[in-house]
Parts: structure tokens; C-alpha cells; sequence
């Protein structure tokens, strides 16, 4: 009776088991039917074998099971010889599949994203310089044909050589950044370090001698990063803060659902981009004499950090040096926008900068997980074979395929505590612990801050729900 | 005060401080020879002026012709080349400016261009960064173990340097090219490079604008492009490499703080029913928060001993887990496993406890009622 009931149950845990496993089994269950050798001994062919049945052949909720030890076949179709199960493998040779899915299953996620990514990217550049093209060349044409007219005609009014006319040009070009005042007094130079270390760069002033330039590079390699992590902390500061607003509100308002969604987020964070751009738009307009469109513009292309320098602020009436109001207010502006940008980048965008690498994270745990489940089966199989052998066997045979090797793996998998010893306790635990330190290594090597916390964190969910799988069996 | 807000705040205060100090520096480098150019230009200007006789108000309508005139000096900026090379300078948010929209709808398209294409961008260069990455912590796997070593592992220390030598080399390539095509001297070819690349993009050196390159010299525009957009993406992987994760330091503080906040909750109902193991609840709790702050760096030492002798340390270590499980919830004290007066399960004294004291505050927090319901069940 305890035994039937344990083989029902076994099965639960299986189907439970491997759906906590995902897709990413599959994939790589796959991955493991195309890459075994079928030179392989039998103990090892089995394996791979059971280790795909058990993932695949679970999460599709199957409960027959091949009853008999598959002898690997010499030819590469070795997956044959589990037809349904590894029917949707890629390297069935029944497979009909076109190549692009077969090449798309087989491909990392990561991969392909970045594959689309760089695709995405190219076709946005050519569309761009084509809109582009159309809406300015007619212009440029017209404007460049004016001023060579004009040109021409100046230079015919005052009577100045060609000769001269360069020299004159030179020397209006050089006088360019002089026009708009001093630009490298201390007001003036935080401008600029403002316009280095958050990549805006105008070059509205840029760094005239070779000291300067030097200094300038090494000023922005160090500056950029501590840029890009202030901006980014103190934004994730103001979403929390921003959370936290728009909870109180909402139970203020006696809502029900207080919790605050995604959307809420991205539609305050939205909100408040516009509000700051026209903000500043109203006040540039009104202080540089700009229209509101060529205000809005100017704050735009500097808060994405473009910074063009056709529209620069500052620049008149040598505001820098006689207007330090409006310097500061212009210095916290910029600091200001760029934090709520970097706020709603931080909520929208910063997830799926670290894409990849959660991804990484995720195969690594993966295989670590089947390696050590591999591992703890070699030491189960050797307690079986010790003796205990037939009991525990057919406990697990239960939910499972039959054999020795099946059962160990589908057992060190799900803990047959209560048919075996008590060392059997220990081996869960040993599977359990192996997988933390197999997890450890390799996400450790990614990182050398406190985040090993939260890899292990996915981690410890999987046992949490072993847990609760451990409790029910206990109220058997 | 919470971490993140310290962190935060020392962040500010930093980058103030950079400021600041980066604003004198500046100063004291560049101020004195603006000056003197200043001087000298308006000196020239005046000599000008006087052999012309040009007035102030001629001399202005001059000057504004010749500045309007300055970018198409340059070259046609705007037909499919230059389009292209301005599409990049946006989505990149280098921004040279050397081509500027002048129509309103140029600069309304210019700035729903950038809304979809700066996100596309940084993603598109962190997820190729983060491939690079990959594949060159697998090429030199496959390196050391060629060559032999004991330890094959790739350390971040390895990553780092290699990281920095292909920037370091991305620009010089760079710096080479450019001084020869645009005829620059190597520092300023090198200079231009690291401008761009860092998206800084002032503009005062910009490539494919002489001779009208953009439209005769197509070879060099490819390479242009290519090389702007292979250079960042270097960057991007060792920004990728670097700074990315403490971009997310922030958020991943919060989300280990909910964890907490839950676990503790769930515990402290959950611990109430099982009676006086409340207490020992909590003190495993706060020996693993304990661990989590404190101990990473035993962690870090103990795991790569580990790694190599995994299947023979863990029963031996499981057991002295478990001793000190009955232990630790029997509070009693154990010569070979003292508790620490805070309840820290660091034990200094095998190399291996570490990965133990891991095992095992990973374990107290489920299975320890587990191994309390377990031995209820064998009653």
C-alpha cells in the first residue's frame, strides 16, 4: 500500500521535478542526445538516455516508460530506439524539420538575441540614413548654393582676394568658441567636465592644448563609469521612492489592488521624461531666446547624452561669467534630466542589458544540476549495488523507467529517503549541496561583488519547492 | 541606513567631488592659452578689419556666412553616406554635431529616431559584448589547458586584462588609420578615437570630412563605420565585463531585502506552530544573513579548493553539518564547532567549512523543519 502510494507520488514529483526544469531541459536533453558518442559503454549511454527520457518524456506528461535497458545502437541515429520520446529531438534521423528550426533549437538563446539584435540594428541604421537623406539633402543643396552665392557676393562688395578670404575664414573659425565668451574659466570648465563625464560633449569648448587632451581622456575613463553607476543607483533609488509614493496613494485612495504594476511604473517614468523636456524647453526658450521647438530639441538631444552643439546653452551674453544663477540652474538641470532618464532607463532598459548573462547564469546552474545529479547516481548506483538493491529499486522504478541506472538517477534526483537507509537522506543532501557548489563556481567567475547571493537565490527556490515536496511526503 | 542609500549617496557625493576637481584642472590647463589665442585672433581680426575697412556689422554678416558655410565646406553631409554616418553619430549618442538637422522635421525625426534607437543600440552592444566576453573566457579555458596548467579556470583578473589590452589596442588600430587618411598626428588620431568611443564625440575632430571623402572614398567610409561600430562594441564588452554589475548593484540589494522580509515573515508564522524551535529559527536565520554579509570571502577561498574534491568532501562535511544542525539547535557547544557569540557559522578552522556553512545555511532554511518533521514521522 505504502509502496503503490510512494509510486504515484514518485511520479508527482517527477512530472513536478522536471517542469521546475523548463524548456532549458529540453534544449539541452537535445543538446545531450546529439552530442553522446555512440562508441559510449552501456552505463553512460543509458544515462544520457534516462537523463533525456526523464526531462522530456516527463514535462510532455507521459507515464509509460521504456521498461528495458536500451542497448546503444552503432549508428548515429541512436535516438531510435526511443521513438516518441526523443521524436522531437533535432538529431532524429525521421527528422522532416527545416534547418533554420533545427539550427534555431539547437542555437543558444543568447546567440540568436544577439544575432536579431546586430540584424535589428543594421536595417534601423539604413533605414534612418535613408529618412534622413530625404528630409535634408533637398535642403542642404538649396542652403549650400545660397551661401556660395552669398559668399560671392560679399566677397565682391568688400573686394577681398582669394588669398584673403581664406585667411579670413581661418581666422573666423578660430574666433568661433571666443564668440561665446570665456569658456574656460571655472564655470565654464565644470560645463565642460559636465559635457565629458556624461558623454553629452558638446565641443563647444573642447580642450585646446595636448595637456588638456591628455588629462581629458583620463578624466572620462575614470569619470564615465562613476557616471553611469551614480546615475543609474540614484535612479533605482527614485523608482523604490517612486514605488513606495504610488502604494501610499493607492491605499490612500482606498484601491483595492494596492500593489503598484509595471505599467504604473513605466507610465509615471514616462510622464516624468516629459515633464522634465518641457520643463527645461520653457526655461531655455525663455532664457536663450530660442523657440520652444528649438528649446525642446536642445534638451532632448542633451539629455540622450547626443549633444550635437549646433544649440548649446550658456553661450550668450557671457552668461557663465555674469549669470550664476542661471549657470546653476542649468548645471542641475542637466544632473536632474539625466537622473530621471537614467531612472526610466534603469526601469525599461537596464533588464535586458544583463539578458544575456542571466541567461549564461541559467545554463551554467543547468549544467551543473545534470553533472551533478550524474555524479550523486555513481555514488547511488555503488550503494545499490552494495545490497540494497531490490527494494529501493523498484520504489523507484515506480514513477520511472525500470533499471538500475533510471532508478538511481530518477531516486538521487527525488530522495527516496523513507525505502532506503539512512544514508539516503544524506545523498539528497548531497545532491542538493553539490548543485550549490556547482552553481557557485561558475557564476562566481562572473562576478566579484556580494551577487553570489542572489545566484544561489534560484537556487534555493528549487529546494524550497523540493521542501514542499518533502512535506507532502511526509504526511503520507 | 539602508545600503543602497549609503551606497547611493556616496555616489553623489563622488561625483561631485569629480567635478569639482576636474573643473580645476581644466581651468589651470586650458584657461591661460585661451587667452592668448583669444588675444591673437582678435588681433588678426582687426588687422583684417582695417585692410578690407570693414566695419563691425559687415565684419558679423562675414562671419555668419563663413560658419553657415563651414559644414558643407566639408562635403555634402546629407546624401546616403552621410546619412548613415549621421544615423550612427545618433543612436550611439556620440552626437559630433560636425551635420546637424536644419529643417524641423529633420530635427522631429531626429529625436523619435533616437527614442527607439538608443535603447536598440545599447542593448544590441552589451549583448554582443557579452557573447565576446563568453567566447574569449572559453578561448582561454581552451588556451590554458593547452598549454598545461594546473588551474584552468579563467579568473576575473584574466578577463580584465584581456579586456583592456584589446581597448587599448582598438584604439591604437584607430589612432594609426585616422592619422593616416585624415592626416593627424598619431596623438590627435588617438585622441579622436578615444572621443568617439567613449560616445563623448565633441566634434572638434571628425572623420570622412576632407576632400569629400564621404562621397569618393568609399572604401575608407566603410571602414569608418565599421571600425566605429566594432570599437564600441569592444568597449561594450568591457563595460559588459566591469561596470555593468554594479549598474544593477542597487536592485539587487532590494531584491535580497524582500527575500529577508519574506523569509523571516513566512518563518516567524511558521515558527510559532513548531513550537520552541521559534527560537532556533531565528538564530539560523540570523546565521545565515550573518553568512551572507560576512562570510562571502571564506566563500570565495574555500570554493576553488572545493571544486576539485567535491565528491569526497561532501558526505565527511554533511555529517559535521548535521552534528552541528543537532548542535546548533540544541544549543549546546561543541569543541570542534564552537558557536560563534552572534550566531556566525564561520568556522575558521577547516578550509573546507566554508562551502559547508553554505550547505548548511542554504539547508536551515528548508530542510530544517524538514529534519524536524522527518524525525516526527519516524516516531
Amino acid at each position: 500500500m505504502a509502496l503503490r502510494a510512494g509510486r504515484t507520488w514518485f511520479g508527482q514529483v517527477l512530472r513536478r521535478v522536471s517542469r521546475l526544469q523548463g524548456s532549458w531541459s529540453r534544449r539541452s536533453s537535445s543538446l545531450l542526445c546529439l552530442s553522446a558518442n555512440p562508441e559510449q559503454d552501456l552505463g553512460t549511454c543509458y544515462r544520457d538516455h534516462t537523463l533525456s527520457n526523464l526531462h522530456y518524456c516527463s514535462s510532455v506528461q507521459r507515464t509509460h516508460r521504456h521498461q528495458h535497458a536500451p542497448v546503444c545502437p552503432s549508428s548515429s541515429s541512436r535516438c531510435q530506439r526511443f521513438p516518441d520520446c526523443c521524436a522531437a529531438f533535432p538529431g532524429d534521423t525521421r527528422g522532416h524539420e527545416p534547418l533554420t528550426r533545427r539550427i534555431l533549437v539547437v542555437m543558444k538563446r543568447q546567440n540568436v538575441r544577439t544575432l536579431s539584435l546586430i540584424i535589428c540594428t543594421f536595417t534601423y541604421l539604413l533605414v534612418g540614413a535613408a529618412v534622413f537623406d530625404a528630409l535634408e539633402s533637398d535642403f542642404e543643396m538649396r542652403e549650400k548654393e545660397q551661401l556660395e552665392a552669398e559668399e560671392k557676393r560679399l566677397q565682391g562688395k568688400y573686394n577681398i582676394s582669394e588669398d584673403d578670404y581664406r585667411k579670413l575664414e581661418t581666422i573666423i573659425m578660430e574666433a568661433e568658441p571666443h564668440r561665446a565668451g570665456v569658456q574656460w574659466k571655472f564655470a565654464g570648465s565644470f560645463y565642460f567636465a559636465i559635457t565629458v563625464i556624461t558623454t553629452i560633449g558638446y565641443g563647444h569648448a573642447a580642450p585646446g592644448t595636448d595637456a588638456g587632451k591628455a588629462f581629458c581622456m583620463f578624466y572620462a575613463v575614470l569619470g564615465i563609469p562613476l557616471t553611469l553607476v551614480m546615475f543609474q543607483s540614484l535612479g533605482e533609488r527614485m523608482n523604490t521612492f517612486v514605488k513606495s509614493l504610488l502604494k501610499r496613494i493607492k491605499k490612500c485612495c482606498g484601491m483595492r489592488i494596492t500593489d503598484v504594476s509595471m505599467e504604473n511604473m513605466v507610465t509615471v517614468g514616462f510622464f516624468s521624461c516629459i515633464g522634465t523636456l518641457c520643463i527645461g524647453a520653457a526655461a531655455f526658450s525663455h532664457y536663450e531666446d530660442w523657440s520652444f521647438f528649438q528649446s525642446y530639441y536642445y534638451c532632448f538631444i542633451t539629455l540622450t547624452t547626443i549633444g550635437f552643439g549646433d544649440f548649446v546653452a550658456l553661450q550668450k551674453n557671457r552668461a557663465l561669467q555674469r549669470r550664476p544663477l542661471y549657470v546653476a540652474f542649468s548645471f542641475m538641470y542637466i544632473l536632474v534630466g539625466l537622473t530621471v532618464i537614467g531612472a526610466f532607463l534603469n526601469l525599461v532598459v537596464l533588464r535586458f542589458l544583463t539578458m544575456n548573462s542571466e541567461d549564461e547564469r541559467r545554463d551554467a546552474e543547468e549544467r551543473a544540476s545534470l553533472a551533478g545529479n550524474r555524479n550523486s547516481m555513481i555514488i547511488h548506483i555503488q550503494e545499490e549495488t552494495l545490497g540494497r538493491g531490490g527494494g529501493a529499486r523498484r520504489s523507484c522504478g515506480g514513477g520511472m523507467g525500470g533499471g538500475i541506472g533510471g532508478g538511481g538517477m530518477g531516486c538521487a534526483f527525488s530522495h527516496q529517503n523513507s525505502f532506503s537507509s539512512q544514508l539516503n537522506p544524506h545523498q539528497y543532501f548531497h545532491s542538493v549541496s553539490y548543485r550549490i557548489e556547482e552553481i557557485s563556481p561558475s557564476t562566481l567567475k562572473n562576478s566579484f561583488f556580494p551577487s553570489p547571493i542572489s545566484s544561489v537565490s534560484p537556487g534555493l527556490h528549487s529546494f524550497t519547492d523540493n521542501h514542499r515536496l518533502m512535506k507532502r511526503r511526509k504526511s503520507i | 541606513m539602508k545600503r543602497q542609500n549609503v551606497r547611493t549617496l556616496s555616489l553623489i557625493i563622488c561625483t561631485f567631488t569629480y567635478l569639482l576637481v576636474g573643473a580645476a584642472v581644466f581651468d589651470a590647463l586650458e584657461s591661460k592659452k585661451e587667452k592668448t589665442q583669444k588675444k591673437k585672433v582678435y588681433d588678426r581680426k582687426q588687422e583684417l578689419m582695417n585692410t578690407y575697412n570693414l566695419s563691425q556689422f559687415n565684419f558679423d554678416e562675414l562671419e555668419r556666412v563663413v560658419l553657415q558655410l563651414k559644414p558643407h565646406k566639408a562635403g555634402v553631409q546629407w546624401k546616403f553616406a552621410g546619412s548613415f554616418y549621421f544615423a550612427i553619430t545618433v543612436i550611439t549618442t556620440i552626437g559630433y554635431g560636425h551635420a546637424a538637422p536644419s529643417t524641423d522635421g529633420g530635427k522631429v525625426f531626429c529625436m523619435l529616431y533616437a527614442l527607439l534607437g538608443i535603447p536598440l543600440t545599447l542593448v544590441m552592444f552589451q549583448s554582443l559584448g557579452e557573447r565576446i566576453n563568453t567566447l574569449v573566457r572559453y578561448l582561454l579555458h581552451r588556451l590554458k589547458k593547452c598549454l598545461g596548467m594546473r588551474r584552468t579556470e579563467v579568473s576575473m583578473v584574466n578577463m580584465v586584462a584581456i579586456g583592456f589590452i584589446s581597448c587599448m589596442s582598438t584604439l591604437c588600430i584607430g589612432a594609426l588609420s585616422f592619422s593616416f587618411f585624415e592626416g593627424w598626428s598619431f596623438f590627435h588620431a588617438y585622441y579622436y578615437c578615444f572621443i568617439t568611443l567613449t560616445t563623448i564625440g565633441f566634434g572638434d575632430y571628425v572623420a570622412l570630412q576632407k576632400d569629400h571623402a564621404l562621397q569618393t572614398n568609399p572604401k575608407y567610409v566603410a571602414f569608418c563605420f565599421i571600425y566605429i561600430l566594432t570599437g564600441l562594441t569592444v568597449i561594450g564588452a568591457f563595460l559588459n565585463l566591469v561596470v555593468l554589475r554594479f549598474m544593477t548593484m542597487n536592485a539587487e540589494d532590494e531584491k535580497r531585502d524582500a527575500e529577508q522580509r519574506a523569509l523571516l515573515s513566512r518563518n516567524g508564522q511558521a515558527g510559532g506552530g513548531v513550537g520552541g524551535t521559534g527560537r532556533g529559527l531565528r538564530n539560523v536565520y540570523a546565521e545565515v544573513l550573518h553568512f551572507q554579509s560576512m562570510c562571502s570571502c571564506l566563500w570565495y577561498k574555500s570554493r576553488e579548493k572545493l571544486q576539485y574534491s567535491i565528491p569526497m568532501i561532501i558526505p565527511r562535511d554533511l555529517s559535521t553539518s548535521d552534528t552541528y544542525m543537532e548542535q546548533g539547535e540544541a544549543f549546546s557547544s561543541d569543541p570542534l564547532h564552537p558557536l560563534h557569540s552572534n550566531g556566525c557559522i564561520c568556522s575558521m578552522h577547516h578550509p573546507h567549512s566554508a562551502i559547508s556553512s553554505v550547505s548548511t545555511g542554504l539547508h536551515s532554511l528548508t530542510p530544517y523543519r524538514l529534519r524536524h518533521s522527518k524525525r516526527r514521522s519516524s516516531i
